[in-house]
């Protein structure tokens, strides 16, 4: 116990000092009042993110902003490296892996959309991340290479080298890309549990926890996705459907694949283990699009439902690390929200209803 | 040195006098309104609102305010009321109309950001090339993989002279640059650098313009260069663009500022109307108020009121405790503290941690002086203590907006001047001791040299000083305690509270204890019946509090009763006992970090030596030297905010918990020149 204590109080404390600075829900509402997108960056100015108001007020380009934000989340964890305890270093690294994967799978898009499809990249190619995250990744190369194989022989120094000539032929089969955006994803999540179960006891068993809603989410995401827009069958998802989910897993999964109303299935356990989310299910949307939204503001509030108890439990774990990890994607999310939502002019109502 | 005496006004005027009346509240500025709601005599609802105005109206003013204060931001101008404006002087104005004018702004700076957007795009296009060419190289021909991995392409050849502006027109909407290599025959000979996955749309336009391709010989590579830098100029003239524009956009806020300051007077102006006559009521002629106002405001207000009225009004007065027709919520008055100026950052630490209950002591004149002595004590240096202060001044020349920021720096102004004075009283310039102490030579007393006939010789003596200062604070914070008890006539608590005679009584005879046992080398404890007298007796006394209380509330007697008793006053006893004796040795922090300060100090000089020891010449010296700059920096740094810190804990824990009760509400009256 002193050692835990020793390994995590002086993060805890930096972490903590941190989460109670993230901005307030009064301050999203302000935010929200402002009519257009130029008085949002003005209203940004007095706030701990006025590096963007800065950026936008010199290039007026909202994705350059976005991709600030971007790079704000990605470095989330490597800001604090310094001050982590060594032994959870492994698993910060494979949360900011998902980054860099991210940042790959752009580029593989935007090649696959200009050597295979013939369209024009010009609007995307510039938006992305060029700093080394964990690995030294020649991005433009990426995108200007001439096959899959070429990718392959850049990337021979990563582990994303392997995954992707080991879905080439699925993806010149299908002509799409997304066995191999499967296959990084799957790669992501499963790094995340191997690191995640090195963990001291205690440490594992809040890291899994969390680590399992994030994985719930994801499993979500591609079940919807695959039947609707796919039409995958049950057998050809659970293939690729990622273990250690917390709360959506087994029969729950088909429940979830043959259900017409998406979140029935996950309503009954709900009620169980977070009574107050439950509520959240009344709504009963019948678009796909609307219903995934529901599902990740659930399985959101899930999340915020289990830093909440971490933030009120015994204060020297991992926990304190991966909350505010939580929390500050949040609110980098709910920037971005706002920010698109001033660019596309969506209504104040409507935009709240996203936060 | 207490909270400065509030009265309620409660008010009948004239309906035709409201607006007029609500102008004069608004220009003195001086009233906190309570809702007449709130008045049990009222409190039925029969009396309708006054302007119909509603929570809504304020929100849009507010809204409104809030747009134009932010367009002012990017021009860094923060509007405020003028203090000579003469308010009914302030026109009218249509809030659809204000509103129209500051959408037009937005969408005229819009237009800039579009346009903005517009470059950036190829700004990013340019930097690419850029970046490409940096990485790998141009595509000129050289069998490389360097080559093989670029995309950008560069191509050599000429064209009809005439015809190269045509195509300098044709390729403005492509990510291109063209550099001029010289003419002949008629014939401009040009080098195009352009993205490989723009080659059909070059080829096109190149076509069009009857441009013949060369063959580029080995030559030719050294124009890469050349090419590069055409990248690069036209890089820097977007960016010089893009520069242009956001100015521009200060420009348009800049040409526009007098015309959004005035809208947001009148706004402002219009926002304070509304909340205030929110707050009116009135019946079929008449329109009733009431507020709390400090007492010395009385005389101002009543003529004020008058005069406006022309002596149609009725004027009524309450003073606070008497007053028996305000619901329970409203019943205690805003608390105003009444200090100079100069003490701000005092005030501030106070009501940091809360403000003080109404008509209770006002600390903040006695936080100047343990504040300031604890951290002189602390941290006694005259050079460090003036660049502290040095700091302080630049912060508040520096920091002009910003109300807390420009408290801190005055802060340290307070804190640099009494580190300067104890650094005084011990002889301390930078570390060095080159002044004659005034009171003892601390560093001698750390180091082990001070003058053996002096008054202070050890560190204990060092640390008696400071549990002496800490038995004088907590004595000032129980007096404090008393003092507001029978002010508020909260006699039980006066008598038998832990901060109240009895604790009290407690914590001297403890002190006596503590004297008698230092004077006796740490062996006798004063004899039987002065420890009844000093300690027993008042922790008898201490035992009726239970039974007092129960009497009162008229609990009938039984075992379990006086089982809680006994607990309780046990309870009581250890807390009291343990707490004053934790209380009054947590002061030997400031003596510990007196030392740790001069330790620090004493190090560097060591360390200092050794550099100058091993080495030779001026060099070493340097070195030296600038080791004990750098040091000097540490411990200002590290301990001047370890001493800032611990004084304001001291304060807070071991004074303020004595006595502060930090339950009291703000005063925050409504008037044009209010933040």
């Amino acid at each position: 116990m002193f050692t835990d204590a020793g390994k995590y109080a002086l993060i805890n404390a930096k972490l903590r000092a941190r989460i109670s600075t993230l901005l307030s829900e009064d301050y999203f509402a302000n935010l929200l009042k402002c009519p257009s997108l130029t008085e949002m960056f003005n209203f940004l100015r007095n706030g701990p993110f006025s590096d963007l108001s800065a950026i936008y007020e010199r290039t007026g380009d909202l994705k350059t902003v976005e991709m600030e934000l971007f790079r704000k989340e990605a470095v989330l964890f490597i800001d604090i490296e310094p001050h982590l305890p060594t032994d959870v270093l492994p698993l910060t690294r494979a949360f900011t892996a998902g980054y860099e994967i991210e940042n790959l799978k752009n580029a593989l898009r935007l090649f696959f959309d200009r050597s295979f499809r013939k369209r024009s990249i010009e609007d995307s190619v510039h938006y992305l991340l060029r700093t080394a995250l964990l690995h030294s990744i020649p991005f433009d190369a990426v995108i200007n290479s001439g096959s899959f194989d070429e990718i392959v022989e850049l990337l021979s120094h990563t582990p994303y080298g392997s995954l992707i000539r080991n879905e080439i032929a699925r993806v010149d089969k299908m002509q799409s890309l997304f066995p191999m955006t499967v296959a990084l994803d799957r790669y992501y999540y499963q790094h995340l549990l191997d690191e995640a179960v090195n963990l001291a006891p205690r440490d594992k068993l809040i890291a899994l926890r969390l680590i399992g809603i994030e994985i719930d989410l994801q499993n979500i995401n591609w079940i919807i996705r695959f039947r609707t827009f796919y039409n995958l069958s049950f057998d050809a998802i659970a293939d690729i459907i990622i273990p250690g989910g917390l709360t959506v897993k087994g029969n729950t999964l088909q429940d979830v694949y043959r259900s017409q109303q998406i979140t029935a299935p996950l309503q009954a356990m709900l009620r169980k283990s977070y009574p107050g989310i439950a509520s959240l299910m009344s709504e009963q949307p019948q678009e796909q699009s609307p219903r995934l939204t529901l599902v990740e503001r659930i399985l959101e509030q899930i999340m915020l439902e289990e830093v909440r108890r971490i933030m009120c439990g015994y204060p020297f774990t991992v926990g304190i690390v991966i909350a505010y990890f939580i929390l500050k994607r949040l609110e980098i999310k709910r920037i971005r929200t706002v920010l698109n939502a001033g660019l596309y002019h969506i209504s104040r109502e409507r935009t709240a209803s996203l936060l | 040195m207490f909270t400065e005496s509030m009265l309620r006004l409660f008010a009948i005027i004239l309906e035709r006098d409201a607006e007029k009346v609500t102008e004069t509240l608004l220009d003195i500025g001086a009233m906190q309104f309570i809702s007449i709601n709130a008045l049990d005599a009222f409190a039925d609802g029969s009396y309708r609102d006054v302007s119909g105005q509603s929570t809504e109206t304020i929100s849009r003013l507010t809204e409104s305010r809030k747009r134009i204060e932010n367009f002012l931001g990017l021009i860094n101008v923060v509007p405020a009321i003028p203090p000579s404006l003469d308010v009914s002087h302030v026109g009218r104005y249509d809030l659809n109309e204000e509103n129209r004018r500051i959408d037009d702004l937005a969408a005229e700076l819009h237009q800039v950001r579009e346009r903005q957007r517009s470059i950036q795009n190829d700004i990013l296009k340019y930097e690419e090339i850029q970046r490409q060419i940096d990485l790998y190289g141009s595509a000129l021909p050289s069998g490389s993989v360097r080559e093989h991995l670029s995309y950008v392409s560069i191509r050599l050849g000429s064209l009809p002279s005439d015809r190269a502006s045509v195509l300098q027109e044709r390729l403005r909407e492509t990510p291109s640059v063209m550099v001029p290599m010289g003419e002949k025959e008629g014939r401009s000979h040009l080098i195009i650098i352009a993205m490989k996955r723009d080659r059909e749309r070059v080829d096109v336009c190149l076509t069009e313009c009857g441009w013949t391709s060369v063959e580029l010989s080995p030559d030719a590579r050294g124009e890469k260069n050349e090419a590069a830098a055409a990248v690069d100029e036209k890089l820097q003239h977007l960016l010089e663009e893009q520069r242009v524009l956001q100015e521009k956009s200060k420009a348009i806020v800049t040409g526009k500022r007098d015309t959004l300051v005035q809208s947001w007077i009148r706004l402002r102006i219009d926002e304070l109307h509304v909340k205030v006559r929110s707050s009116f009521k009135r019946s079929a002629r008449s329109v009733l108020f009431s507020g709390w106002l400090p007492a010395d405001q009385r005389k101002n207000i009543e003529d004020a009121l008058r005069t406006t009225t022309d002596g149609r009004c009725h004027i009524e007065w309450f003073t606070p405790g008497k007053v028996s027709d305000l619901r329970e919520e409203q019943q205690h008055p805003p608390v105003k503290l009444h200090n100079p100026a100069v003490l701000a950052p005092f005030q501030m630490l106070v009501t940091n941690f809360g403000i003080p209950e109404y008509g209770t002591i006002d600390p903040t004149p006695f936080v100047v002086v343990t504040y300031l002595v604890m951290f002189g004590l602390m941290f006694a240096d005259i050079g460090q203590g003036a660049i502290v202060a040095l700091l302080g001044i630049a912060g508040t020349v520096w920091l002009k907006k910003n109300r807390t920021q420009r408290a801190l720096a005055a802060l340290l102004i307070w804190l640099g001047g009494s580190s300067m004075l104890f650094g005084g009283l011990f002889g301390s310039v930078f570390g060095f001791t080159i002044v004659k102490p005034f009171w003892f030579d601390f560093h001698g007393i750390v180091t082990g040299r001070a003058h053996p006939s002096a008054g202070i010789r050890s560190i204990y003596d060092i640390l008696g000083i400071t549990v002496g200062f800490g038995i004088v604070v907590i004595c000032c914070g129980l007096l404090f305690n008393w003092i507001n008890l029978v002010r508020k006539h909260r006699w039980m608590e006066l008598i038998f509270d832990k901060g109240g005679v009895l604790g009290g009584w407690i914590y001297g005879g403890g002190i006596y204890c503590g004297w008698y046992m230092v004077r006796h080398d740490y062996r006798t404890l004063p004899g039987f019946a002065f420890l009844l007298a000093l300690l027993g007796l008042p922790a008898i006394l201490l035992f009726c509090k239970g039974p007092l209380h129960a009497r009162k509330k008229r609990t009938s007697p039984s075992l379990t009763l006086l089982f809680h008793f006994i607990m309780e006053w046990v309870v009581e006893l250890l807390e009291i006992f343990s707490g004053y004796l934790a209380n009054t040795l947590s002061f030997m922090r400031v003596a510990g970090l007196g030392i740790a300060h001069v330790s620090l100090m004493v190090a560097f000089f060591t360390m200092a030596d050794m550099v100058r020891g091993n080495g030779t010449g001026i060099t070493a010296s340097i070195m030296a030297v600038l080791l004990l700059i750098a040091g000097n920096i540490m411990v200002i740094a590290l301990e001047g905010l370890s001493a800032g810190i611990q004084a304001l804990r001291l304060n807070y824990y071991e004074f303020f918990t004595k006595f502060f009760h930090g339950t009291g509400k703000l005063f925050s009256p409504i008037g044009l020149r209010e933040q």
